[in-house]
């Protein structure tokens, strides 16, 4: 195995920039690709003012909602700032939530509870507006309905006070949110509340540039089965099946170490999970890839070919996998997707794959399969 | 020694050769001879072990090419008509490379002088670069690194100049006389052949080979 590594390191010393690049390319491409939609996510946001002049729990309340909107950056200013800002631009719109807002929602007064600042350029105004509104009806609606059900359940036995029906309201509205998105990429939530915008799935990002880099990297593969080599394995103490599997060994161990870095990598700068269990997924994941790659690698020798196979693979796996691209729609409609996927395992968090049981078998019955004559 | 008996080989209905059978000691040259398609280099095959006859018996030092095929292997190197190195690989690293596989281990310094013997000097050339001559000597070299009896080469001068041609030459005639290595080898070069071989053996029924031949005055064997 030592002098198997050797001959591996003589073959890698000539094409080490090439090697690195495709090592590093899934990780790096990942962690660049976050960063990038990222940070133009945060710059496409519509910047608005929000000038807060009560610190009651319901304003703080409608705050923080408005915070959360993902295509908000919110800025907090005061009116004279918000008006300031307007003027030059600098704001899209300001809006603020006025002193009593809170009583007067008790009050079920809807009249006067935000004032907003906005310009010839606000083009954001009209939807932020909307939103602001409905959630103050939100507000005025609930507070509404504690009244009523106060006022039915007077006499009765039973007695709510008006903030206990407000969180029963709150709670019966969460769980029965009409409007859900089933907008979702294959990381195993079957869907995502709509102000949860995930551009990217990490690893399933991670997983279809790794399938790419593993196909390339695997080339060896087709340029070391030279026939007219393979008579010189005959007179040497390893065959050439055995040489081949030892390097696919090799290569597993290697990839997996610089997966084992990409997890750490991973939580460092996109804080996803570090634990045991992705330890065992990304090496099945690994084996996995490996494996495939090292069976498609047999079925060439025309190395050109392969590459563009390799591309086509990839793309594939890609639209399927509903890594990259939401496939809600693909695998509802045809659930053997599913199956031909080989990161449907990974990317559901489950250690049975049944690809790798493929390719074990397939790469057993190669290795034992017929006499080989210059073995 | 190695030991032929009645070998014959036929793919399909078609026969290559029948009842062969002869011996080489240590320290022989035999050259084999014969026209294209007449069945050398599925001999020199059968004789490497990467074919099996279908009758008859081979064995080297005692072993049986059947029943002890991988121990045969350790004694024989095998050079073939094509050039079998790694062409983007320098001289040094494509020795490096096949030590790293062979049975024997070696260093650095009995490699460079390996290849020296065959007069192979561009230790740090890479092998695409070499001339065809640097390459027949190289794959000459590759073979040998194992220390093997038995020496297969398969067409060793096949397309090369003269000195390149003399300088391989005369390093088989100092492996055969000098280390008692058994060396086989087909040629279509008679001069060559009956410059460097004890004994030839001629496969196949032109006349043309065996006229040339008998004018020789070698021992001859006819199949």
């Amino acid at each position: 195995m030592i002098d198997i590594l050797k001959t591996r390191l003589i073959h890698w010393k000539k094409q080490w920039m090439s090697l690195l690049f495709w090592l590093a390319f899934p990780t790096i491409g990942t962690i660049l690709i976050i960063y990038t939609t990222t940070a133009i996510q945060q710059d496409s946001q519509v910047p608005v003012g929000i000038v807060l002049e009560e610190n009651t729990p319901l304003a703080s309340e409608l705050y923080h909602t408005i915070q959360q909107t993902p295509l908000i950056r919110v800025v907090d200013v005061t009116e004279a700032e918000a008006k300031r800002k307007v003027e030059t631009h600098e704001l899209d719109s300001a809006f603020i939530i006025q002193e009593g807002y809170e009583e007067k929602i008790q009050k079920g007064n809807r009249n006067w509870l935000i004032k907003s600042y906005t310009s010839d350029l606000s083009f954001a105004y009209t939807p932020v507006k909307e939103m602001i509104i409905s959630l103050v009806q939100e507000d005025t609606g609930r507070t509404k309905t504690a009244h009523i059900v106060r006022q039915i359940s007077e006499g009765s036995s039973k007695q709510w006070s008006i903030e206990e029906i407000i969180v029963k309201a709150k709670e019966i509205q969460q769980e029965e949110n009409l409007l859900r998105s089933t907008f979702s990429f294959a990381d195993g939530e079957q869907s995502r509340s709509e102000n949860e915008v995930t551009i990217w799935n990490t690893w399933g990002l991670w997983a279809v540039l790794s399938a790419l880099s593993t196909l390339l990297i695997f080339d060896w593969v087709i340029k070391e089965r030279k026939p007219i080599l393979f008579s010189r394995y005959a007179f040497m103490r390893f065959s050439v099946k055995s040489y081949f599997l030892q390097n696919l060994l090799i290569y597993t161990i290697i990839l997996f170490i610089i997966d084992l870095t990409t997890a750490y990598l991973f939580h460092v700068f996109l804080n996803e999970e570090l634990t045991l269990n992705w330890a065992v997924l990304l090496f099945i994941h690994r084996l996995t890839m490996n494996t495939t790659a090292f069976l498609i690698g047999l079925l060439f020798r025309q190395i050109l070919v392969y590459y563009s196979v390799s591309f086509v693979i990839a793309l594939f796996i890609a639209i399927i996998s509903g890594a990259v691209l939401p496939n809600d729609g693909l695998t509802s409609r045809f659930t053997w997707l599913e199956i031909l996927n080989p990161l449907h395992s990974f990317l559901n968090e489950e250690w049975m794959n049944p690809w790798i049981i493929v390719c074990v078998v397939l790469i057993a019955i190669w290795k034992t399969r017929g006499v080989e004559s210059h073995a | 020694m190695l030991s032929v008996e009645s070998l014959s080989k036929s793919y399909g209905k078609k026969e290559i050769f029948k009842d062969i059978s002869f011996s080489v000691q240590p320290g022989n040259i035999i050259g084999l001879v014969g026209e294209n398609g007449a069945g050398k280099s599925t001999l020199l095959s059968i004789l490497a072990t990467l074919q099996s006859p279908e009758k008859g018996s081979i064995a080297l030092f005692e072993l049986d090419y059947k029943s002890k095929k991988r121990e045969v292997r350790k004694h024989i190197a095998f050079v073939p008509q094509d050039i079998a190195l790694w062409e983007d690989l320098t001289v040094e690293e494509n020795m490096m490379f096949f030590e790293k596989l062979s049975w024997k281990k070696k260093g650095k310094e009995e490699l460079k002088q390996l290849c020296s013997n065959v007069k192979l000097d561009r230790w740090n050339e890479r092998v695409k670069t070499l001339s065809g001559g640097m390459k027949r000597k190289l794959n000459l070299a590759v073979s040998l690194i194992h220390d093997p009896e038995l020496l297969l080469l398969d067409e060793p001068t096949a397309g090369i100049d003269l000195k390149s041609r003399k300088e391989i030459g005369n390093y088989l005639k100092k492996l055969a006389l000098e280390n008692g290595k058994m060396i086989i080898y087909t040629s279509h070069d008679m001069d060559e052949i009956t410059n460097l071989c004890d004994q030839i053996i001629c496969i196949g029924e032109d006349p043309f080979y065996q006229e040339i031949l008998t004018e020789t005055g070698k021992n001859i064997l006819s199949f």
